[in-house]
């Protein structure tokens, strides 16, 4: 079973997904798996479509070029987390995939996979700046954004951290305005 | 800074887990206590060995109590530039205190061996942003083989 969050009232994606479902569920090629959207309101609507989850995000979303990358990264880090005895929790790679790839020109950042099964993407430029977001699941995220003084690249300009829901994120990410292509 | 305190000139290194390293670059949960962590982060203090840095790194290597994937790294820092980065962070105070490990039956002794302390407590969720500042003091990055 897949799972994808909406984490606010995107129609035009949920839109999308009910229209290459029905283009596609008669195609041999992809999978029957069912998928449940969930909008993340108080009273919780349902939709159930079938159609495979990777072609439909490779396929539909403009950060297509990282895809494939962050698909491979994550299969590394789930066998690198069986040495430790660490999964990773379903409900943070969900989250992950669907931050990437509703923010399209975002640059590619590297992964890591947290001690209790979260998520970490992380961007960093030496002398400007390093921002980390950690996928917490349930639409939670904790991120650290820091920036670094121009003139002493040693000392910090500003710190921004803490926890919020995911889809508050964006703006912050506005707001420090490194991150994008 | 009081006896037993590493000082500010004292070069460390920290082993990096492979699963908190990606494209080269290292996650900041490696920089914080695990639970099982009572006394603080194990580090391993450089300068106790004799130089060169090959033979200082082949000592640490040798002489871990814990095993080290051929995919994990070991960061190399300063104590001064990450007590410098800390004071940013007004509310930390970090204490990088030597505790050199004595031969058992089973292990070497490991002179080495210091431990970081005074990242504060947190949510187990949260990464505290003191060690996203400590990650990036990181002035060198080692093999483990």
């Amino acid at each position: 079973m897949t799972i994808i969050n909406l984490y606010n009232s995107d129609v035009d994606l949920e839109s999308r997904i009910v229209r290459f479902s029905k283009s596609h569920t008669q195609h041999s090629r992809f999978d029957t798996k069912h998928t449940h959207i969930f909008r993340n309101q108080p009273s919780l609507e349902r939709y159930t479509i079938s159609y495979s989850f990777h072609e439909f995000f490779k396929s539909n979303f403009l950060n297509k070029e990282y895809v494939n990358q962050y698909e491979d990264r994550i299969d590394e880090l789930r066998n690198m987390g069986k040495e430790e005895q660490i999964s990773i929790r379903p409900e943070s790679e969900s989250d992950f995939l669907s931050f990437i790839s509703l923010n399209p020109k975002l640059k590619k950042c590297s992964l890591a996979l947290l001690e209790r099964g979260s998520l970490s993407a992380l961007w960093t430029s030496k002398s400007e700046y390093r921002a980390a977001i950690r996928f917490l699941g349930d639409g939670k995220v904790q991120f650290t954004f820091i920036t670094y003084k121009q003139s002493d690249q040693k000392a910090v300009d500003s710190i921004d951290s803490g926890k919020c829901n995911i889809d508050e994120i964006g703006c912050r990410l506005e707001e420090f305005g490194l991150l994008f292509k | 800074m009081s006896d037993g305190e590493l000082p500010d000139a004292a070069r460390i290194v920290k082993y990096i887990r492979p699963r908190l390293v990606g494209d080269g670059k290292i996650e900041a949960e490696a920089f914080k206590p695990r639970a099982s962590d009572i006394d603080g982060l194990s580090v391993n203090w450089l300068d106790v060995f004799d130089p060169p840095k090959a033979n200082q790194l082949t000592e640490v290597k040798n002489r871990a109590r814990i095993t080290m994937s051929s995919n994990g790294l070991l960061a190399e820092l300063r104590v001064g530039d990450v007590r410098r980065r800390a004071n940013e962070e007004k509310d930390s105070r970090l204490i990088f205190v030597h505790d050199p490990l004595d031969a058992t039956s089973i292990q070497t002794s490991d002179p080495s061996h210091s431990l970081k302390q005074g990242i504060p407590n947190s949510d187990p969720d949260e990464v505290p942003p003191i060690c996203d500042l400590i990650a990036d003091c990181v002035l060198y990055k080692h093999e483990t083989t």
